[in-house]
């Protein structure tokens, strides 16, 4: 099972890498902005009137908090839209390819020829894929420590760790939807495609229930909803719900998958 | 003692029938040929013995255990090789070696392995050519010297030289006790190291033979030639096939003691040649693929 595991995020590293690189590299640029925008508060708040209030609700951008902290700030920027999205496609990604990918090449072959069992492969490779995400999130995030002391902005780190935690929990349950759809599917596309449309939906629905109140319980049925980054990061909260759901979803989709795996027939192409 | 024992083995997939009620053995120190058209079901038949697919109906033993229930102890002892030689294209061939030696073990084949096959394992596996490819699986096959080996066309992609030296490995595994199940549609090969011959067609059996009772099948063609009117219609009765027709002559394949045939032809006054060939083992081959 280590050797799987040690093979898998060895062959990832670099991807794993880059995506950790592209989100700090943000990060670099909001902590280079925050001192101006902090100097430049009132200008922007009058700037912020003029939004279209319902437009910067549904983006979760509260202007009191978005100017006076960095918190609020990258909050905001950063993991409103732009760190989920690297997430999202760093999960997606890995997990589609992963089973159904090595299915698709007939990689899978090399490992089902070995003395070890389907479960073992399932969850070696499950198990890597949950260590790259604790990887981006833990570099990714870290990487706002250095930032702020290079730009001297003051942060409550423990509020980035609990958004550590509801981003990971929020990647957790993506993941295992997308592992189990690619322990279901023979080529990689079909759950790349199914996640991605899914959280297109989701997000199109925590959309509409902020701008219509009748569709307010639509958001129930996103993700996006229960990954509160505002309630983590401002208030250093996570709402036990939050947790209940995306913990429930990942583990019954994990479980689920792993019945499949080992029970489906397995022909390459 | 058995080494491999498939009984009334199916496969549906849905309604195309892939394997339908096949049974065969294998035996220890035996090197088996599994012959068949494409889409016979060679592959199927070799996917549920490694247990990638489940059958529909039938069983399938080996070393006397039981290979879907005992599928991952099994593979321990079993060398299994795919007719797509999938590899990891990032990963080197060393990297391969080393892979499978932290599952399996140390392999003190390995290297014995790579020197006679001139494989380089430093080059990564997307970057090799189809025969060096072929190598690799080869090697990672073989390395652990399993008592069982499924080869899906072993050789394919490989020059002769290195046909001759995979050759020489399966029958010197073979004469250790080890069995060797193999599919392959080089007829060649399958006579020169295969014991014996199981030919799928349509998902069924239609012969198991070892090769020296093929060898032994009589297939003649004749060619007969005439002065004048070709007696066709007498000639060309029941076990008898018509294979060509010239101006002045017949072809003919017989399946059969060829003594009648040849009698019947002397009867005839305006016989004027008459030319007789044994089959090639290839061509006996051939008839069980039609």
């Amino acid at each position: 099972m280590l050797a799987i595991i040690g093979k898998t995020i060895k062959s990832n590293r670099v991807g794993l890498g880059i995506y950790i690189a592209i989100a700090a590299s943000f990060v670099w640029m909001y902590a280079a902005f925050y001192p101006s925008i902090f100097r430049e508060s009132e200008k922007l708040r009058e700037a912020f009137k003029a939004y279209p209030q319902d437009m910067l609700k549904a983006f979760g951008i509260e202007v009191d908090s978005f100017i006076s902290s960095f918190e609020g700030f990258i909050s905001g920027e950063h993991f409103s839209m732009l760190w989920p999205i690297i997430l999202i496609v760093l999960v997606i990604a890995y997990a589609a390819s992963t089973l159904a990918g090595e299915i698709e090449s007939g990689t899978i072959e090399l490992l089902l020829a070995q003395p070890i069992s389907r479960l073992k492969v399932f969850f070696s490779k499950y198990f890597s894929g949950l260590i790259l995400i604790i990887v981006f999130i833990a570099l990714s995030n870290a990487s706002v420590f250095p930032f702020a002391r290079l730009y001297n902005i003051t942060i409550h780190w423990q509020n980035f760790i609990t958004l550590s935690i509801i981003g990971f929990l929020f990647a957790f349950a993506i993941f295992g939807f997308c592992f189990m759809l690619s322990a279901v599917y023979s080529s990689k596309g079909m759950p790349a495609t199914i996640t991605g449309g899914l959280l297109i939906i989701m997000y199109a629905l925590k959309i509409f229930a902020t701008f219509q109140e009748s569709l307010d319980k639509l958001k129930y049925a996103s993700f996006f909803h229960y990954y509160d980054y505002k309630a983590a990061l401002l208030n250093n909260h996570i709402d036990l719900l939050n947790v209940a759901v995306f913990l429930a979803v990942g583990i019954i989709c994990t479980v689920v998958g792993a019945v499949v795996f080992v029970k489906r027939d397995i022909a390459t192409t | 003692m058995t080494a491999i024992k498939v009984e009334r083995l199916k496969k549906y997939f849905g309604t195309t029938k892939a394997v339908d009620g096949i049974s065969f053995e294998v035996n220890e120190g035996e090197i088996v040929g599994f012959l068949g058209p494409n889409g016979a079901g060679k592959t199927t038949t070799i996917r549920c013995m490694m247990d990638f697919i489940r059958p529909t109906q039938g069983r399938i033993e080996i070393l006397g255990l039981d290979a879907q229930k005992n599928a991952t102890k099994l593979k321990s002892n079993i060398g299994y090789l795919s007719s797509e030689t999938n590899l990891y294209k990032s990963w080197t061939g060393q990297e391969h070696i080393h892979f499978l030696e932290r599952i399996k073990g140390i392999s003190k084949f390995d290297e014995e392995l790579i020197d006679k096959l001139k494989f380089d394992t430093r080059k990564k596996a997307g970057a090799l050519s189809t025969g060096n490819r072929q190598k690799l699986g080869i090697i990672l096959a073989l390395m652990h010297q399993p008592k069982i080996l499924i080869l899906d066309e072993p050789t394919v992609g490989l020059d002769p030289l290195l046909q001759n030296y995979i050759y020489e490995i399966l029958k010197a595994e073979a004469a250790k006790g080890n069995a060797v199940f193999m599919s392959s549609h080089n007829l060649a090969e399958v006579e020169k190291i295969c014991d014996r011959v199981v030919i799928l067609k349509e998902g069924k059996i239609v012969a198991t033979e070892s090769i020296s009772d093929i060898r032994r099948k009589r297939i003649y063609t004749v060619h007969a030639y005439f002065e004048g009117e070709i007696p066709k219609k007498e000639i060309v009765t029941d076990g008898i096939e018509l294979i060509e027709e010239f101006s002045d002559g017949l072809a003919l394949r017989i399946k059969a003691d060829i003594r009648p045939l040849l009698h019947k032809l002397s009867e005839y006054n305006n016989l004027k040649d008459l030319e007789v060939t044994h089959a090639s083992l290839e061509e006996v081959f051939m008839e069980f693929y039609k």
